[in-house]
């Protein structure tokens, strides 16, 4: 037997037949599962007790993200201080949002704080544009002064793949850094970038293409 | 470091795998403390962020009381000016019958009058903002300023407030 889902929901929450039609329709609401927005509900708690001054809780925040955060500045190549003081600014505005309770927990934080470590990364990109000094060979692995061990096939793979990188579009090259060095959801990219799903799914298959035929003309250069 | 299970065509699955690997690498490759510094840094805009303080005050008296004690508040201090102006025996006396003759207006007012009028304007502010604490210091320092007018305001020189009025 067939039974509908707000029904079925509603029993699940020991809702009697006697209660009222409003409260059966709220339990009919599906609740986001935690694997769609990509947060769970102890981040929604610590959120909520850094929010009430606890210190622990807000250190455990970012002990959650600053590295997400971090690598996310370091794909765009920006030097290891460039993208610490990033992370810095990202977690002061969070925390200046959160400590004034200008920041509503909706369960989209990733999403959110994504966005403003996205935004300060353009900022940083452009500000190091203005001065030319955004190129960082670290993120290559020579460090200058230093004598580099011998590239392994698997660091000239990265090295490769570093570089086709740097051939995609920015949109593109968005949806590829959030979602490999910021280990967002394809759902929380779309909610960040204000695209449809199916738009950021397609432009994320046709970055990899790029990234695969970039890589392999790269090899056929490198044979001939 | 993926979560949801998207169907990624065979084709481009090493790349994908690759870009997985790079992003780990990144984030490994963070200085020792980051998370310490960063923590550091951004904890005292939890205990203080700015522009916390400021909106509980002003919701709490409310903008548009806020207003209407600014208003009366000016409208006292007018007063109190005008009184203090137009007091007799400061500067030079026109002449009766002159168009810049006017009879001597304050010494018509008697000092309770002025006291009675200055206490009706400040509980009518005190009704406005609705603290009448703040408002009987203010009060007390009004009254100190103005408990000795013959004496303590004779050595102000009023000459230049008749030009103007």
């Amino acid at each position: 037997m067939t039974v509908p889902g707000g029904l079925r929901n509603a029993d699940a929450q020991g809702l009697s037949p006697g209660t009222p039609t409003r409260a059966r329709k709220e339990a009919a609401i599906p609740k986001p599962k935690p694997e769609a927005t990509g947060q769970t509900p102890e981040v929604s708690a610590l959120l909520a007790r850094a929010a009430a001054g606890d210190q622990d809780a807000w250190r455990g925040i970012v002990a959650l993200y600053a590295r997400r955060v971090f690598a996310l500045a370091r794909s765009r190549r920006l030097s290891e201080e460039a993208a610490e003081e990033v992370a810095q600014s990202v977690f002061v505005t969070l925390a200046s949002q959160l400590g004034s309770g200008a920041y509503t927990e909706r369960g989209r934080f990733e999403s959110w704080l994504f966005r403003v470590a996205i935004n300060r990364v353009r900022d940083e990109l452009r500000r190091a544009a203005r001065h030319a000094t955004s190129a960082d060979p670290s993120t290559l692995n020579e460090r200058p002064g230093e004598i580099a061990p011998p590239p392994t096939a698997d660091d000239r793979e990265l090295a490769s793949l570093r570089a086709a990188m740097a051939s995609l579009g920015e949109a593109d090259r968005e949806i590829v850094d959030l979602r490999h060095h910021g280990g967002l959801s394809f759902k929380q990219i779309a909610d960040l970038l204000g695209e449809p799903m199916g738009t950021v799914l397609a432009r994320h298959h046709r970055a990899l293409r790029k990234l695969k035929e970039f890589i392999e003309g790269s090899r056929k250069g490198a044979d001939a | 470091m993926n979560q949801d299970p998207r169907t990624t065509p065979d084709d481009l699955q090493s790349v994908e795998r690759s870009l997985d690997r790079l992003g780990a690498l990144d984030g490994s490759a963070a200085p020792e403390g980051l998370e310490s510094r960063i923590a550091d840094a951004s904890a005292p805009m939890l205990r203080a962020a700015p522009g916390a303080a400021t909106p509980t005050i002003l919701a709490r008296i409310g903008p548009s009381r806020l207003r209407i004690a600014a208003a009366v508040m000016l409208v006292v201090g007018g007063a109190i000016v005008t009184s203090l102006a137009l007091r007799p025996g400061r500067g030079p006396a026109p002449t009766p019958g002159s168009p810049t003759h006017q009879e001597p207006l304050a010494s018509n007012t008697p000092a309770s009058d002025e006291s009675a009028l200055l206490d009706a304007a400040l509980s009518a502010v005190a009704e406005a903002i609705g603290d009448s604490t703040t408002l009987s210091s203010l009060s007390a320092e009004i009254d100190a300023f103005t408990v000795d007018p013959d004496s303590s305001l004779e050595s102000i020189d009023l000459s230049s407030l008749e030009d103007t009025f």
